[in-house]
């Protein structure tokens, strides 16, 4: 098989909206290029001021996307990973993230829940029976929390500071078919390129948002997870192996499995982006009669994060775990 | 893992029931294309992507 615009031999077969391409190793690296900076015009993630903070987990998504807008975007880039505390694992991940934010020339910075919040991860997972819920949603609520945190410190030193995180078609049609499934409109609205976006298109500019509010920005949207493996290999980039001891089997797993199955039993190649396009569609013309006022917004009197009430769902679950957590620490 | 009998890689997945939706292959390190044939002594991996926490 050649590649559809050199001759050389290809090495992936890249889907469209119409049709398979083959691409050789040259043209599969302009073509992730291409989508991210596609991504970036359409959904306005990045304007010339902007500067890209990425989430950074060590992982290959991260890693690509870390290597894609250092090597295409002039904008002053930074990186953050978040330590849980999780032995084995996390370790491990930040050993490459930090490897390779050196490599690229990003600053890369590294908070840890230990020293944040005084216990791990390992801490929770060990009382894990005094909690209702399973490991991922604790650890995702705590470490969104210390992001934003660092966000904000960031926005402080750097102009117009945007949270890039590694969320590929794949992630987005997944998220956006669970909130269908499990009827959750406020949910699914929030599955847009860029949090605020709706609220931008409804007359509220970001000033209107409390003070310091950071926007995420998802500019790996049109990439698929097999691109990003593929962009991954082919730069011959390394990291660790296995998956989180803590994962549980979540929702989103059993539909990833049943989504992908699909695709491959169908050969709806097609049926990822057809979604997230539906949605993109759907999403515009829902926000353009969607009112909302700004003064529905206030700010945590905890975190500072945009919220209907004094204090965030997020800092209320985090005060729960922080009491049940420093009990059994003292008890022990 | 390293192969007996020449195949091309889309039939190696078949007969494997890989699901291409979740893994890439390799041979002798190199990512390729789904109808590069597989030579016998040819170390072949198999890359689950599928992100899992």
């Amino acid at each position: 098989m050649k590649c559809v615009f050199c001759n050389k031999e290809a090495v992936f077969e890249a889907s469209t909206l119409t049709k398979k391409i083959s691409l050789c190793k040259k043209h599969l690296v302009e073509d992730v290029s291409k989508k991210v900076k596609l991504a970036v015009k359409k959904y306005g993630l990045i304007s010339k001021n902007t500067t890209i903070l990425i989430a950074l987990s060590g992982g290959k998504d991260s890693i690509s996307l870390m290597h894609v807008l250092s090597k295409n975007f002039e904008n002053k880039i930074i990186a953050v990973s978040v330590n849980e505390g999780i032995k084995g694992y996390r370790d491990e991940s930040i050993f490459f993230a930090k490897k390779y934010a050196k490599e690229f020339g990003v600053k890369h910075y590294v908070i840890e829940f230990k020293k944040e919040y005084g216990f791990s991860m390992d801490d929770v997972v060990r009382i894990m029976n005094k909690f209702p819920l399973k490991p991922c949603s604790y650890c995702g609520v705590l470490r969104r929390q210390l992001i934003n945190k660092f966000a904000k410190k960031m926005n402080k030193k750097y102009d117009d500071v945007r949270l890039a995180t590694a969320h590929t078609l794949d992630d987005e049609v997944q998220s956006i078919l669970m909130n269908i499934f499990q009827n959750d409109f406020e949910k699914l609205m929030r599955c847009s390129a860029i949090t605020g976006y709706y609220k931008f298109n409804n007359g509220i500019k970001p000033k209107d948002f409390p003070k310091g509010f950071i926007p995420r920005i998802k500019p790996y949207r049109l990439v698929s997870e097999k691109e990003s493996m593929a962009y991954f290999l082919v730069n011959n980039f390394k990291t660790m192996e296995g998956s989180c001891p803590n994962i549980s089997d979540a929702y989103r797993n059993r539909l990833r499995n049943a989504l992908n199955k699909y695709v491959w039993k169908s050969r709806r190649y097609d049926f990822k982006l057809n979604i997230l396009n539906w949605f993109d569609a759907i999403l515009s013309k829902k926000l353009r009669n969607h009112k909302i006022k700004s003064s529905e917004l206030k700010e945590c009197k905890i975190c500072g994060e945009p919220t209907s009430g004094e204090i965030c769902k997020t800092c209320i679950l985090i005060e729960k775990i922080k009491e049940v957590v420093k009990n059994e620490i003292k008890k022990e | 893992m390293r192969i007996k009998k020449q195949m091309s890689v889309k039939e190696y997945m078949k007969i494997n029931k890989i699901n291409p939706e979740t893994a890439l292959i390799t041979i002798n390190g190199k990512l390729v294309a789904s109808d590069k044939l597989i030579k016998k002594g040819d170390k072949i991996e198999i890359i689950n992507f599928v992100s899992r926490g």
